[in-house]
């Protein structure tokens, strides 16, 4: 009697640490692997990373955050103005983000100045309120990269983030 | 006996309890990814003067004259819009999104690299136009811009306005 309650109790603990340490098992942490990179980027080319930031298992009262690294690749300093933007375009199976994204989307430093050369993390937070209501499954927003240079004709670098709701 | 059982139960117990906050977790959390890609673009040069222009003139540069320098790592879609509503200086001019003039309203269109009158895309504010579609990686491609003079003038103020190329990831 005593062994089959022993042997009982034992395989119910083994059971349990089994299957705790399945549960532990986390999902979607790994990074896909990068498409078309081609290594280091350019020091004397100004430029932009991540291109695209994906936010899965995301609900109101979640918060999720990236940094937007920007380099200054001229032998000057330059002005740069960050901020929210409604897609050009969104990624199959997605939607453009509601109007009211953009309240929930903050920007630590949305008017850097980098010296020459330098290279600056800018944290971007995606704040959802616990009583926001939105319709859409999955839906895109992106945050722009402009250099304020004064010119007639001007380049705007994007970092596209793809939201997809738990 | 009972002193073996109650050992194993508090044994049992303590296996389990630490396990019980893991349990509870939600395997649900918010994962954030990214890949280590770069968009990087620049154009020169950064301006053209039109001069000075007759009503409903249509003067335009080449269509290469303007170079994006693109050393992106991964292949791009490049979109063409205009930043404000309107042209800056004197008596504003109306941007049209349409390309046609009128009294006091401009327009424009750009082409890339090829002939004016040939996949025409209009610089639009409203809405960006596709000019450059899945822009292979460091690859750079030039284009051109091409005014719609208004019909009419209400001053001969110089005008202006900001066109702007955006770049993300295809």
């Amino acid at each position: 009697m005593l062994k089959k309650v022993v042997c009982y109790l034992l395989a119910l603990a083994l059971l349990g640490v089994v299957g705790c340490s399945q549960q532990k098992v986390p999902e979607n942490l790994t990074p896909p692997p990068a498409e078309e990179s081609t290594g280091e980027p350019p020091i004397d080319r100004t430029w932009i990373s991540p291109g695209k930031v994906m936010v899965g298992n995301f609900y109101p009262g979640a918060r999720a955050e990236w940094n937007l690294t920007i380099h200054n690749g001229k032998d000057t300093p330059a002005d740069f103005a960050v901020s929210y933007r409604v897609p050009d375009y969104v990624a199959e199976g997605f939607e453009k983000a509601p109007p009211e994204a953009q309240d929930w989307v903050i920007i630590a430093d949305p008017t850097p100045v980098l010296a020459p050369k330098e290279t600056k993390d800018i944290l971007v937070f995606l704040d959802m309120p616990k009583t926001a209501k939105i319709e859409s499954k999955k839906w895109e927003f992106w945050i722009a990269v402009m250099e304020q240079t004064g010119g007639m004709v001007v380049t705007e670098m994007c970092s596209r983030w793809l939201v997809s709701m738990r | 006996m009972r002193r073996i059982l109650v050992g194993l139960l508090l044994a049992l117990a303590l296996t389990l309890m630490p396990a019980l906050p893991v349990l509870a977790e939600t395997t649900a959390d918010v994962t954030v990814t990214a890949t280590p890609t770069y968009i990087a673009i620049t154009v020169a040069p950064t301006s053209y003067d039109f001069e000075v222009v007759a009503e409903s003139a249509t003067p335009s540069t080449t269509t290469s004259h303007f170079t994006i320098t693109n050393s992106s790592s991964v292949s791009t879609n490049n979109t063409v819009s205009v930043t404000t509503a309107t042209w800056s200086g004197g008596v504003t001019w109306t941007h049209s999104d349409t390309a046609t003039p009128d009294a006091d309203t401009a327009g424009l269109k750009a082409n890339k690299g090829g002939t004016w009158g040939e996949g025409d895309v209009i610089v639009q504010y409203t809405t960006p136009q596709v000019l450059a579609a899945d822009q292979a990686a460091t690859t750079n491609w030039n284009f051109g811009l091409k005014l719609f003079a208004p019909t009419s003038f209400s001053d001969g103020v110089e005008k202006s306005i900001i066109v702007r190329i955006s770049a993300a990831a295809a």
